[in-house]
């Protein structure tokens, strides 16, 4: 698996609609390739709690035939999806990660599955998480990259499953960073939509009021394709035009928050690699601004408080029935969330109005279209330290505790040869935006045409 | 630092079920927990209401 691959399996969602509808490929070719690589990679990566192998294969002959006939199922026809086993599945286990829920199974799918199906993918499988996303736990799955090291969270499968070739995308849920921090130490894309623009419905909670579904993709325009496909807005005709990125960037206003995103134990290749993006960005016509939000700093106080707390009322009933199956790390955190006083947790909230107006503040006095960061400070460490990742959080909950809307970007590679990410925060609904300037970014770059090695 | 015993009679108290086994790490994690909610509390926070604190959606 290389720069130039052919292979249907490394080819972006784009690439391949174009290849369907031309007739260069047929949906059983895409989903065989799909499977192929899945077979390849799954015994070092493990990205899959569970894999539909008949039933997708079915379903990418059922699209065959049904254009075929001259239909179309919609503009993801025929691209095969892995779905985070968070997102409730009718056909198959909805699990969690845990034994809590072993043997789960809905009888509906998450109104994103929905949307999915609708719009004409087929569900390869749902995708390995950490025990009910808390990031707590050490998953088998191993990052695409290097199996000896972190595969990100809470959406680990999700992101390695799109970087080994075994989706051509995937969601994930991301409540303080687990579609990002995937992304990042993959080096592929993830969008964390704003608050509220994909619907939760039918996934399980972890806490809902810093709960986002998002979608991940080797390329900018998956993503915004899918995004568009979840959150139901634009057209969804495949003969309409693609959303409009490939606008310049003059005019464009970025922040840079130093504090809290540069001056925070960053690698020294990190910071670099952004550097550099940033110098890029200017190139593409983008003015590059420096902007304090001192606030930036309550963030994670904030993210943990609230975290704790809704996380324990979901679980309450269950983990006194089933207190031994939970991890015991998982299990530690829901009993703190029972023991915090619920003042804290309403200083939390309303302290997290304090953060969203000092963010909001910066956005209109510096006219920011949006913030420019690391997507984590550091690249993928190795699986041992997976449970003291304090900086992940650090730099990707304040877009959870503010809800806006943000994207993590390939931006290149360590001396090791791992992933590094460019994060960028736009501001609420423009998600449009920030899909922009990260495809400007992705087009005269090329580190999302690396692919990882396809087996140990 | 929230004591151990504390954790007990919290549980036994709230009918928690909190093993043992959980007690000496819940007592540093929910000491730690708290020095963060403390920082909450030093702040001018603003009005608490349910339009300000749980609408975390922003306007369109």
């Amino acid at each position: 698996m290389c720069a130039g691959s052919t292979d249907a399996a490394d080819r972006s969602i784009n690439e391949l609609i174009e290849s369907l509808k031309r007739g260069e490929l047929s949906a059983a070719d895409v989903m065989a390739a799909t499977l192929r690589r899945l077979d390849l990679t799954e015994p070092s990566v493990h990205a899959y709690a569970h894999v539909a192998r008949d039933e997708a294969m079915a379903a990418a002959r059922e699209r065959d035939e049904l254009s075929g006939r001259g239909g179309w199922a919609g503009p993801l026809h025929g691209i095969p999806i892995g779905v985070k086993d968070l997102f409730q599945t009718c056909d198959m286990p909805t699990e969690a990660g845990s034994k809590v829920l072993a043997g789960n199974r809905p009888t509906r799918d998450a109104e994103a599955v929905r949307r999915l199906r609708a719009a004409g993918a087929i569900v390869v499988g749902k995708t390995v998480t950490h025990e009910f996303s808390y990031g707590l736990n050490v998953p088998p799955t191993r990052n695409a990259w290097d199996h000896s090291r972190y595969p990100g969270g809470s959406s680990a499968g999700s992101g390695v499953a799109v970087a080994a070739g075994s989706a051509a995308g995937s969601v994930g849920t991301d409540s303080a960073g687990s579609v990002r921090t995937p992304a990042a130490v993959n080096g592929i894309v993830g969008l964390k939509p704003t608050y509220g623009s994909v619907s939760t419905e039918g996934v399980i909670p972890s806490c809902p009021s810093l709960d986002h579904v998002g979608p991940l993709a080797r390329r900018v325009r998956d993503c915004a394709l899918l995004f568009r496909v979840l959150s139901g807005s634009g057209p969804s005709d495949p003969d309409q035009p693609p959303p409009a990125l490939e606008q310049p960037l003059l005019g464009t206003r970025l922040g840079v928050e130093r504090r809290h995103f540069f001056d925070s134990g960053v690698e020294p290749a990190v910071a670099h690699a952004v550097e550099e993006a940033l110098e890029v960005l200017r190139q593409l016509g983008a003015s590059v601004v420096e902007t304090a939000i001192p606030e930036l700093e309550l963030a994670a106080a904030v993210s943990s408080t609230i975290m704790v707390v809704e996380a324990s009322r979901w679980h309450r009933a269950l983990i006194r029935e089933r207190r031994l199956d939970y991890h015991p790390a998982t299990r530690l955190m829901l009993e703190l969330g029972q023991l915090l006083p619920a003042v804290g947790y309403l200083e939390a909230q309303q302290a997290r109005v304090i953060v969203r107006g000092a963010v909001r503040r910066a956005f209109q006095v510096d006219s920011l279209d949006a913030i420019v960061a690391p997507s984590a400070p550091v690249t993928a460490p190795p699986i041992e330290r997976a449970t003291e990742l304090t900086g992940l959080v650090h730099h990707q909950c304040p877009a959870n505790v503010t809800g806006q809307p943000s994207i993590s970007v390939p931006c290149g590679f360590s001396e090791d040869g791992l992933p590094i990410g460019l994060q960028l925060i736009g501001r609420p609904f423009a998600e449009r935006t920030i899909l922009r300037i990260a495809a400007a970014y992705e087009d005269v770059t090329t580190w999302h045409g690396r692919r990882p090695p396809v087996a140990a | 630092m929230i004591e151990p015993d504390c954790i007990r009679r919290m549980s036994d108290a709230l009918g928690l079920g909190i093993p043992d086994s959980d007690v000496d790490r819940l007592a540093a994690e929910l000491s730690a927990q708290l020095d963060h909610v403390r920082r909450f509390e030093r702040l001018d926070l603003p009005d608490l209401s349910q339009e300000v604190c749980f609408d975390v959606r922003w306007e369109h």
